[in-house]
């Protein structure tokens, strides 16, 4: 991937493309400085860049370009190439590519040689035919065509992404409800329930947390989120609010478990509450910095994971206070449509790229 | 920000510093000391500096040389791909003398005045016998400031067969003739 050669402008050179291009279709330069060429270039000439709808503000300028060049939907795939099938993965999926390889070759290379064989083997009259056909082929050709092969990087964020959004909901979700309820005067807390909610809801969290880990491509620099931050992230942020949510959890379990007032845990209540609601909602803002991708242009994304995040807490709250057969089918079903939800959610945009 | 550049002042070619691009973010320093040369492989004779790694000695690359006048620093493919055609194992070193009928690809390698001896017999034996016609002098692409041609002409052999009479002489003529 190009860091624009971030190794050349140590020393002070131009990055290695600038360099080789013999007709100079590229320049670079500073663009923070108004005396620069390239900032000269750019005032002089009419430009384009890539999506700018993403707001992702990129600093890459096309001079003359088309939908076709930008954007590599906006041409139709003219059927297989031979070695420019990437096909079989790149990038994230590099490492699959290489079982898979075997397979894309054989299939696309058997195509391609019978119809090689078949154009030379013919007699004149299916020669003729075959002719007729490509110049017609040609003539439609008039709309730019793909000739290199856009792999679909596939599926990117999996059901690790959702299953904690799911996991992290119910965990702050059964504990907003239930201090909510509580205080509102709807729900009375028994030691027993206390428990209940206070485990449920750790297990959930440390399942979240799991869930994290195991979703980074280098699970092992997990600390790294913590102990290197980038405050500018939500990924951060939000990890430490979590955090500071198990710890009210934490406090919380101690104070039963040493027996002590439990005014107190309606006093961790008032700072578990609003943490617990920024637990449920960051993921909206963690998604609005993704800038690119589809689910950073929902401006209601924050509400609606709020929604989420109540509905499955009653669900849970429910199963932890009724005994009505009926009432707790109803909470299961609810969490299970929820959580199918917020599955295809996060699945659905991402499977729009392949084709 | 210091404006960038294009390519190192011959003032540091003898003690070029980069950075590995692949060890990047960890700065890796490599030490080069470039040496101007000339791309063979065509007629154009572009410029290239060799990248000669100081700690092994060999060369790691090459780029152009912005100060050849024709080149001015740019190559095509084949320039830098030189870089390939030095450690080819098919590359002849030595004389090699043909045992066996031709075609079969055995070949002996003999010395420089084993050589030297053996072709300046067989020429002279040719030059007495048949005269200018039966030599001919075959050499893929002249490099030599034209020293093989002058011995030609001192024999009066008109048989220079080399990438010039088949492909370069005719683009030569016609720009004498135009």
């Amino acid at each position: 991937k190009c860091n624009y050669c971030a190794h050349r402008i140590e020393h002070s050179y131009e990055p290695a493309c600038v360099i080789v291009c013999p007709v100079e279709a590229i320049v670079s330069g500073d663009l923070d400085d108004p005396n620069s060429s390239i900032s000269g270039y750019l005032r002089d000439h009419e430009t384009t860049v890539r999506k700018p709808e993403s707001g992702a503000r990129p600093n890459v300028y096309y001079v003359e370009t088309s939908d076709e060049i930008l954007d590599p939907h906006a041409t139709e795939r003219s059927g297989e190439y031979l070695w420019t099938d990437q096909a079989a993965g790149v990038g994230h999926f590099a490492k699959y590519a290489e079982s898979r390889l075997g397979a894309a070759d054989t299939n696309s290379m058997i195509v391609q040689l019978a119809l090689e064989k078949k154009a030379r083997a013919a007699n004149p009259r299916d020669r003729a035919i075959i002719h007729d056909v490509m110049e017609r082929l040609d003539k439609q050709a008039e709309r730019p065509k793909r000739s290199y092969d856009q792999p679909s990087k596939g599926v990117l964020w999996g059901w690790e992404v959702s299953a904690y959004i799911v996991t992290k909901a119910i965990a702050s979700g059964a504990y907003l409800v239930a201090m909510l309820a509580m205080f509102a005067g709807f729900l009375e807390m028994t030691d027993e329930l206390w428990w209940n909610l206070i485990v449920g809801c750790t297990v959930f969290l440390g399942l979240t947390g799991l869930l994290l880990v195991k979703d980074l491509d280098r699970p092992e620099r997990f600390l790294y989120v913590m102990l290197r931050p980038n405050w500018d992230s939500w990924l951060v942020k939000g990890a430490y609010i979590l955090g500071a949510l198990g710890g009210v959890l934490a406090l919380s379990g101690t104070i039963l478990f040493f027996d002590f007032d439990r005014v107190y845990l309606e006093y961790l209540a008032i700072i578990g509450m609003p943490l617990a609601t920024l637990t449920g909602v960051y993921t909206a803002w963690l998604f609005g910095q993704a800038r690119g991708r589809t689910w950073s242009k929902d401006k209601l994304l924050a509400l609606k994971m709020l929604v989420e995040m109540l509905i499955l807490g009653a669900a849970i709250l429910i199963l932890l206070t009724s005994s009505q057969f009926l009432i707790l089918v109803g909470a299961v079903l609810l969490i299970v449509l929820v959580s199918r939800h917020a599955h295809y959610t996060v699945l659905n945009p991402q499977m729009e790229t392949l084709h | 920000m210091q404006p960038l550049r294009k390519f190192p002042d011959p003032d540091e070619w003898h003690n070029h510093i980069e950075l590995d691009a692949n060890a990047w973010p960890v700065r890796v320093e490599k030490n080069y000391s470039l040496v101007p040369t000339t791309c063979f492989n065509c007629e154009s004779a572009c410029g290239l500096l060799a990248y000669v790694n100081k700690d092994s000695g060999e060369v790691s690359k090459f780029e152009g040389n912005p100060h050849h006048p024709g080149s001015r620093g740019r190559n095509c493919a084949k320039g830098p791909a030189t870089i390939n055609q030095i450690q080819d194992t098919e590359r002849i070193l030595h004389p090699l003398r043909r045992v066996g009928a031709r075609g079969e690809g055995g070949w002996e390698q003999i010395s420089w005045e084993q050589a030297l001896d053996e072709i300046a017999e067989k020429i002279r034996t040719s030059l007495k016998a048949g005269g200018v016609d039966k030599v001919v002098y075959h050499v893929g692409r002249p490099g030599h400031e034209g020293y093989a041609n002058r011995v030609l002409k001192a024999w009066g052999v008109d048989g220079h067969n080399s990438h010039t009479n088949i492909c370069s002489a005719g683009a030569r003529t016609g720009y004498a003739l135009w």
